[in-house]
């Protein structure tokens, strides 16, 4: 199927590529994405609605941007994405532009994206009790060295 | 919207499985317990919220940051 969006113009998709968000993504109607990166940004995976085609939010695999960062969903949350036998389960976090802070990003480390490239299915699922932000600076500020006292 | 009033210990179920109890209430807080298919994701309201307008808002920023043009790709896919 052809898709008319305002970011990248026509794009081509095919049943293959869909991924599906069988709880929607929170703030959007639709369930039905796909994840594609261009060659300007090849860190960068844009996830893109196919039912909202004004929806396009940049995804990024958290290992690229060097945090210590683990997020450890229940198993319970994870099951809508189907049996994961092979551990292969991807995650993506969602960033944007940080307005107040030229150059640098918000990543949501709270809520990351879980796939499953088995079968194509997506979910995000929010970390309560973390400590992860919704708006996490990226690079994060240098920490002060502990004042001699 | 149905307001149904309960006391401690009293229940109310929603569909066939979902289960809220009345556990305690003191002052001008009641807590509240949820039994739940796991499938079914229970969110205090402000947090899904907050991850509605984090969504929305990370979709109207569709330029990509400098910081990130030069961020090669580590990892094969």
């Amino acid at each position: 199927m052809k898709l008319q969006t305002p970011r990248f113009g026509e794009l081509e998709v095919t049943e293959a590529d869909l991924i599906s968000f069988p709880d929607g993504l929170p703030g959007f109607q639709g369930k039905r994405y796909v994840l594609f990166h261009k060659e300007e940004a090849p860190a960068i995976d844009w996830l893109q609605s196919v039912d909202e085609p004004e929806v396009a939010l940049m995804t990024i695999d958290p290992a690229e941007l060097g945090l210590d960062y683990r997020p450890e969903p229940k198993a319970a949350e994870l099951a809508p994405l189907g049996a994961d036998p092979d551990g292969s389960l991807e995650v993506r976090v969602i960033l944007r532009p940080a307005e107040d802070a030229p150059g640098k990003l918000r990543v949501n480390l709270f809520a990351p994206l879980f796939f499953n490239p088995v079968n194509r299915l997506g979910i995000q699922i929010p970390l309560v009790g973390s400590g992860y932000e919704v708006s996490a600076l990226w690079p994060p500020e240098p920490t002060e060295p502990p004042a001699d006292s | 919207m149905l307001s149904l009033a309960r006391r401690t210990g009293q229940k109310i179920r929603i569909g066939e499985d979902i289960v809220l109890v009345v556990r305690e209430i003191r002052g001008r807080q009641v807590k509240l317990g949820i039994e739940a298919p796991s499938h079914v994701r229970v969110l205090r309201e402000e947090i899904y919220e907050e991850l509605c307008q984090a969504n929305r808002v990370a979709a109207q920023s569709q330029e990509i940051p400098e910081a990130l043009r030069m961020l090669r790709k580590t990892k094969d896919r």
